[in-house]
C-alpha cells in the first residue's frame, strides 16, 4: 500500500520535525488522531542551546523498525540542537504505518497533528490524479497529479532515474496551501511543510 | 448369419459419435506442472463435440477434426526480486525556509513474491483412429471406441495466445505494485521471455493429452437382459431376451458401413 | 451392394432371431398360446384367456384350444418344412401344431392334434419413430391331412381365425430389431426376403 496520511507513515514517507524549543522531549508511537496519552514514552529527543532561526541546523536520522507487534525507534535516544531536525522513516513494509508524538514541558509534536515546522513526504508510486486534504478539516487542501514517465529506451530511463532526486513542496500556511495543484512523475517526493497551523494531517480524498 | 445384423452408414456413425462425446460431458483434470522456469499450478475442463467420421475396414473408425474444447486456468508465484532489479528512490534534498535544508533517506523498494493467475479457453483440433471393442461389462453389453495412440495436437497458435494472455494477467498483477509503473513493461517482457512459447507449450501439451489419451467414446450400451415389451397389466408380463453375443466391426462393399452384430436367445 | 442401401440405417432379424423372440413372447404370455371355454379356462390368467362357449342347437360345446410347439418362422426362401405352404415374396411361413380337447354336453373329452402352417407378412403396426412396432399378418392357412377337401376348407376356415387371434398380438419393436443401437425413422420395410425381416431407414 502506497496511500497518502501523515498519520500512517509506511515505506516511502517520512515524518520530520525541526525542534526550535529547548526541553527534554520524551515520545512515543501513538494511535494517530488520539491525544498521546498513555504512552510509555520510551524515547527521548533532548534540545539544548538558543534558537537560531538563521542558522542552518542539522539533520539526525531515527528508522522506525518492528520489533514484534511494536514499533521501535532507533536511536532511542538523541542529544541534539535547538534548530536541528529530526526525521522519522521506516523500510518495514507489512504495517499500517506509524504516528509519533511527544513533548517536553513547554512545547509539543505530532505526526498525526502538524502545528509547527514539522515536514511530511511521501513518495508517489502508482499514476493517476490524487486529491489531498487535512483530515482535521481545518481547510488546507489540493490535488497531486501523478504521470507515469516515459522509459522506453535506456536513455529515457536514466532520465527518470534523474527526476527521482527532486521533490515538489507545498507549503502550508494557517488554512492554506500555496500550491493548489502539483504535477509529478511516479516515483517522485512531494513535501507537505507545515509553518504553522492548528494541526494538519495530511490525507488523501477517497 | 447372427440373429440381428445392424448396418450404419458414415453419416449415421458420425450421429452415434457425436452423441457419444455429448454423453462423455465435460471432463475435469487439476495438477502442477513447469511453466518455463516456473512451477505452475493448473485445473482445466474440456469436452469434445463434432469431427466427420471415416469407417475403416475392419474395425477402425477415424475421427476426422474432432474438436476439444478446453478451459484452462492456472497460476504461478514468484518473488519479481528475481525477474527485475529492486528499484531505489535515492535520497531527496530540499531546502525549506523555516526548516532548513534537509534530505529523505535512500529507500530500496522490495519486491514482494506476486502471484500471476491467468484463464484461457480454446478449441484444438485434432484427428484420431478408434479402434472398436465390443464387451461386456458387469450386466451390460458395451461397445467402445477406443482411441488409438495419442494424437499430435498442434498448439503453436494457442501457446502464442496464451503467452499473450499471460501477458495481460502479468501487467494486471503488477500494476497493483507501488513504483512498478515505469518498470512495468520490462517486467512483463521479462516474466514473458523467461517462460516462452516453448515455456508454455511444455505445460499445455502434457495437459491436453491428459484428456485424449486413452479416450474413449461409448457407442452402445445395453443391458444383456434386453427388454423387447414392457409389461401391459397383471396379464401380460414384460417380454425380454438375452444378448448373449455383441460384436462390432465396419464392413467395405459399395460403401463403408459400422455393423453391429447380436446373438439372442429366449 | 451396402446393406443400408439408399438409407442409413438398416436392421435385419434372421429368422433363428424372429425364433427367439417368438418364444420369448409366448413364454411370458404363454395365454395367447392357449384358450378355452369357461369348463377349462374359468377366467383369463397369464396363462390362458378364456373365450366364450358355443351355443349350438341346444348343445354346450366347451373347449381348449393351444398351440404347441411354440411357433417357429420360416422367411422366404422356405425351406423344406414349408413345403405345403412356400412363402413367396415378402412373405414367411408359420408353423405350429394346433391341439384341442372338446367336450359336448359334458360328454366324453374328444382331443386331437392338427399340424398348421401359415402363410404371413410383417406390417407396420405402429410407425412412430422410434418406438415403432412390426406385426405379423396372416393371409392363409393349410392343414395337412384332412379329407375330403371341403371338410379340409371348412376347418382351415376356423383355424386361420385362431392362427390370426394368436399373432395378432405379437410385436417387434424397432428397437429390438436395431438390438437397441439406435431410434429408428422408418423409411423402407419391413420386407421379409433372405432368411430375414428387414428394415432401412434414419437415426432418430
Amino acid at each position: 500500500m502506497n496511500t497518502l496520511d501523515s498519520r500512517f507513515c509506511r515505506p516511502g514517507d517520512t515524518f520530520a520535525q525541526r525542534f526550535s524549543e529547548p526541553g527534554n522531549y520524551a515520545y512515543d508511537f501513538n494511535l494517530p488522531g488520539l491525544p498521546p496519552f498513555g504512552h510509555a514514552n520510551r524515547y527521548s529527543i533532548n534540545v539544548k542551546g538558543a534558537f537560531d532561526p538563521n542558522k542552518q541546523g542539522k539533520q539526525h536520522f531515527v528508522t522506525v523498525r518492528r520489533e514484534g507487534t511494536n514499533f521501535v525507534a532507533d536511536p532511542p535516544k538523541l542529544e541534539i540542537e535547538t534548530g536541528d531536525l529530526v526525521l522519522w522513516s521506516t523500510n518495514e513494509v507489512n504495517t499500517s504505518g506509524f504516528s509519533i508524538s511527544g513533548k517536553s514541558e513547554t512545547d509539543s509534536f505530532n505526526s498525526g497533528d502538524m502545528v509547527r515546522n514539522a515536514v511530511y513526504s511521501h513518495a508517489f508510486g502508482s499514476p493517476g490524479e490524487i486529491e489531498w486534504l487535512d483530515a482535521n478539516a481545518h481547510g488546507p487542501a489540493g490535488k497531486i497529479i501523478v504521470k507515469m514517465p516515459k522509459t522506453d529506451s535506456a536513455k529515457d530511463m536514466e532520465a527518470f532515474k534523474e527526476t527521482l532526486a527532486q521533490g515538489a513542496v507545498i507549503i502550508i500556511n494557517g488554512k492554506k496551501a500555496d500550491k493548489t495543484k502539483v504535477e509529478i512523475f511516479v516515483g517522485q517526493t512531494v513535501f507537505f511543510a507545515v509553518e504553522k497551523a492548528e494541526g494538519i494531517a495530511i490525507t488523501e480524498r477517497l | 448369419m447372427p440373429d440381428i445384423l445392424v448396418a450404419a452408414d458414415e453419416p449415421a456413425a458420425t450421429e452415434l459419435l457425436h452423441d457419444a462425446e455429448a454423453t462423455l460431458g465435460t471432463l475435469s483434470r487439476s495438477g502442477s506442472g513447469s511453466l518455463g522456469p516456473f512451477n505452475a499450478n493448473w485445473s482445466a475442463s474440456a469436452f469434445l463435440a463434432g469431427g466427420t467420421v471415416d469407417l475403416i475396414a475392419p474395425n477402425v473408425i477415424r475421427l476426422a477434426n474432432c474438436e476439444l474444447h478446453y478451459n484452462l486456468h492456472f497460476s504461478f508465484s514468484f518473488d519479481l526480486s528475481n525477474i527485475i532489479p529492486d528499484f531505489c528512490l535515492p535520497q531527496v534534498c530540499i531546502h525549506i525556509p523555516f526548516v532548513g535544508t534537509f534530505c529523505t533517506p535512500t529507500f530500496c523498494v522490495n519486491w514482494p513474491t506476486i502471484t500471476i493467475p491467468v484463464n484461457f479457453s480454446d478449441v484444438v483440433r485434432f484427428t484420431a483412429d478408434f479402434s472398436l471393442n465390443a464387451h461386456l461389462s458387469g450386466p451390460t453389453w458395451l461397445i467402445d471406441a477406443v482411441i488409438v495412440g495419442i494424437p499430435n495436437l498442434q498448439l503453436s497458435v494457442a501457446a502464442a495466445a496464451i503467452l499473450a494472455a499471460l501477458g495481460v494477467a502479468a501487467a494486471a498483477a503488477l500494476a497493483v505494485i507501488p513504483f512498478i509503473g515505469p518498470l512495468l513493461a520490462g517486467a512483463v517482457l521479462a516474466i514473458t521471455a523467461a517462460i516462452g512459447i516453448a515455456g508454455v507449450t511444455g505445460l499445455l501439451g502434457p495437459i491436453l493429452s491428459l484428456f485424449v489419451a486413452g479416450l474413449t467414446f461409448t457407442i452402445y450400451r445395453q443391458p444383456r437382459i434386453f427388454n423387447v415389451l414392457p409389461a401391459s397389466g397383471a396379464l401380460d408380463p414384460a417380454v425380454n431376451i438375452r444378448l448373449d453375443r455383441i460384436a462390432a466391426s465396419v464392413s467395405h462393399t459399395d460403401e463403408d458401413e459400422l455393423l453391429i452384430e447380436a446373438d439372442i436367445s429366449a | 451392394m451396402s446393406l443400408t442401401q439408399t438409407q442409413h440405417i438398416f436392421g435385419g432379424v434372421h429368422e433363428t432371431g424372429i425364433n427367439d423372440l417368438l418364444r420369448a413372447f409366448f413364454t411370458a404370455r404363454p395365454r395367447y398360446l392357449r384358450y378355452g371355454t369357461p369348463a377349462f379356462v374359468p377366467a383369463t390368467t397369464v396363462a390362458a384367456t378364456s373365450v366364450a362357449a358355443i351355443p349350438f342347437f341346444g348343445l354346450n360345446i366347451q373347449f381348449l384350444i393351444s398351440c404347441d410347439p411354440i411357433p417357429t418362422v420360416d422367411i422366404t426362401p422356405g425351406g423344406a418344412g414349408s413345403a405345403p405352404l412356400m412363402p413367396g415374396t415378402n412373405e414367411f411361413t408359420i408353423r405350429t401344431n394346433l391341439n384341442f380337447t372338446v367336450t359336448i354336453n359334458n360328454g366324453p373329452r374328444i382331443t386331437g392334434s392338427l399340424v398348421v402352417l401359415a402363410l404371413c407378412r410383417p406390417f407396420v403396426a405402429v410407425s412412430t419413430p422410434g418406438t415403432g412396432q412390426i406385426g405379423i399378418t396372416v393371409s392363409r392357412v393349410e392343414i395337412v391331412d384332412i379329407t375330403p377337401d371341403w371338410l379340409e376348407s371348412v376347418v382351415e376356415g376356423l383355424v386361420l381365425g385362431i392362427i390370426q387371434t394368436v399373432v395378432a398380438t405379437v410385436r417387434f419393436p424397432f428397437n429390438t430389431i436395431t438390438a437397441g443401437a439406435f431410434g429408428l425413422i422408418l423409411l423402407a420395410g419391413p420386407t421379409a426376403e433372405t432368411d430375414q425381416i428387414k428394415v432401412r431407414g434414419n437415426a432418430l
